[in-house]
């Protein structure tokens, strides 16, 4: 085979997988980027352990830090249900009560989510301080429904 | 091919003026100190200081205390009494903020008045360069080649070629 | 339309397009760097909205222009639409390279992460690697025709990444916040708005004036081509 041939192949094959990879099953996997709290609860034991990323609004007043240390626990919920997270490490800056956040890690036998990573999730509302301090509020989605909570 | 150039001199000159001015807001409203900056030359100045809450170190405001935290860089920490209002509960534990405020040489802590969050002005400057700088260097080497190319099809006189295609 | 007309046409009115688009970025730069205000939750990061939101959506009307370029070839069969088609798959490539490398900058300090794999990331990349494959398509069929068809074609298959990736944020769960411009409303206070509005609308513009000098480009440089070869043929017989 000509290396034109073989470029034009390339090229095709890179468009098709792209274009196949939306239409056919993969990008499903995709859909589901993250877990919530409800569907965590009542999870297969045979899934405790492994992997997986959850996603709530981190519950207000619920963070304790362990003084002299990097850990910390909180509480993460999507409405209906709600879980314990224990993160080692620094959290993000915009991590913060009230908010969204992704945690990755593994949920265990001890009905705690044990994490190592945190990715906050913000909204599409911006605003200045002096209006936040207005009490203006700005229409949006609203953060738990961005969940999908089934 | 002069005024090609004119031009771009002139847009050079415009955007590169926005972004002087974008750099003197950064001096004087954005730019910070470390604590360790702080101990080395004790200025009493308003000042903007960057760090980041030690863990365990935050104590908020009760009804006759204000509320207090220790703010420390690469090892270098600063006690902090902050007597301004947190309007949207931005501070906590293990949280790098800007406090803003003066140093209190007698008590040997920082009296901040107010907070902002931090800049990250790396990031900000990183991404107008990285989308602006390639786009006005593609720009500029597509004019130029259409310039170039008006110039020598007048001069080959084939732009009459409507039968070519 | 015959393609002097269209290209002579072109090279008429580009200067307008410029020059409103260069008035509008310089606004847009100016309010964007250094009057509007930092974000209640982000701080000043939020500048980094300005030049990433105008580049995707810029990126997006791209891909769409594009579109509607390559039904207008495989209706017309004009070699000068062909030619738009290249110049605009070309500018769709540069602002979609743009908008996934300024959105990698804002997702570091705002999510603390480079890049993900949710819905929204992973449609827009596939736009850029439609876009690659369109191009490298491009450079490897030799008979005009054949490539415009082929490549018109593939154009209008990978259009239906486009709704994909603007409603995967409203359809999917995603770490991507939703459109802040939606049915719901604006969610951008007013001297946020500012910048924001300027730099896409003058972005969006810049393309246009984009799009028109490199069609013109890629048009004179066929021509050339063209022409370079008959002499080259007049020489060998």
């Amino acid at each position: 085979m000509s290396g034109k041939k073989l470029g034009i192949l390339g090229s095709v094959v890179i468009v098709a997988l792209g274009i196949g990879y939306l239409a056919l099953g993969n990008f499903g996997e995709n859909l589901v980027y993250f877990m919530t709290p409800s569907e965590v609860v009542v999870m297969e034991q045979n899934r405790y352990g492994k992997k997986m990323r959850v996603a709530g609004m981190v519950v207000k007043a619920s963070m304790e830090v362990i003084p002299n240390t990097l850990k910390l626990r909180f509480d993460l919920t999507d409405g209906a249900e709600t879980i314990p997270v224990a993160f080692e490490g620094i959290p993000p800056d915009l991590f913060k009560e009230g908010k969204g956040a992704v945690v990755e890690g593994y949920w265990d036998a001890d009905h705690v989510f044990h994490s190592h990573m945190i990715m906050a999730k913000h909204e599409e509302d911006y605003m200045p301080i002096e209006m936040k301090k207005a009490g203006v509020e700005l229409p949006k989605m609203g953060l738990l429904k961005t969940l999908k909570v089934n | 091919m002069k005024s090609f150039y004119i031009r771009w001199a002139v847009l050079l000159l415009i955007f590169g003026g926005i972004g002087c001015m974008g750099l003197i807001r950064y001096n004087r409203e954005v730019k910070t100190l470390s604590p360790g900056d702080l101990l080395a030359s004790e200025s009493a100045l308003g000042l903007r200081l960057l760090g980041m809450i030690e863990a365990g170190s935050f104590v908020r405001a009760s009804d006759d205390e204000p509320t207090r935290f220790n703010l420390s860089e690469e090892g270098k920490k600063v006690a902090v009494v902050f007597s301004g209002e947190d309007v949207d509960d931005t501070l906590r534990d293990l949280k790098t903020i800007v406090v803003i405020g003066q140093w209190n040489r007698e008590a040997g802590h920082f009296a901040a008045s107010d907070l902002a969050l931090i800049p990250n002005y790396g990031f900000i400057s990183g991404a107008y360069l990285l989308s602006l700088v390639p786009l006005a260097f593609f720009l500029f080497f597509m004019e130029r080649r259409v310039t170039i190319l008006y110039v020598m099809i007048k001069e080959e006189k084939i732009y009459q070629a409507e039968k070519v295609l | 339309m015959t393609a002097t007309r269209l290209i002579g046409w072109l090279r008429k009115y580009e200067k307008w397009f410029g020059i409103v688009a260069a008035s509008l970025m310089s606004v847009g730069l100016y309010t964007g760097l250094v009057t509007s205000s930092p974000d209640y939750y982000q701080g000043e990061v939020v500048r980094i909205m300005y030049v990433h939101v105008p580049f995707v959506q810029t990126a997006m009307l791209a891909y769409a222009t594009l579109f509607f370029l390559s039904i207008w070839y495989l209706w017309k069969r004009d070699a000068v639409v062909d030619n738009a088609c290249h110049a605009a798959a070309g500018l769709a490539l540069f602002f979609t390279g743009g908008g996934l490398i300024t959105g990698a900058i804002w997702g570091k300090p705002t999510w603390n992460a480079w890049w993900v794999w949710d819905p929204r990331l992973t449609s827009f990349a596939i736009l850029f690697m439609t876009l690659v494959g369109y191009l490298m398509l491009r450079t490897f069929l030799d008979d005009q025709e054949k490539r415009a068809t082929f490549c018109a074609i593939l154009a209008i298959i990978g259009f239906i990444d486009l709704p994909i990736i603007h409603f995967s944020v409203e359809w999917w769960r995603s770490l991507h916040q939703p459109l802040s411009v939606s049915t719901r409303g604006v969610s951008i206070a007013p001297n946020m708005l500012l910048p924001f509005a300027l730099m896409s609308i003058g972005v969006s513009i810049l393309f246009t004036y984009m799009l028109m000098v490199r069609t013109q480009m890629l048009y004179l440089e066929h021509l050339f081509e063209a022409k370079q070869g008959r002499f080259l043929s007049e020489g060998e017989s």
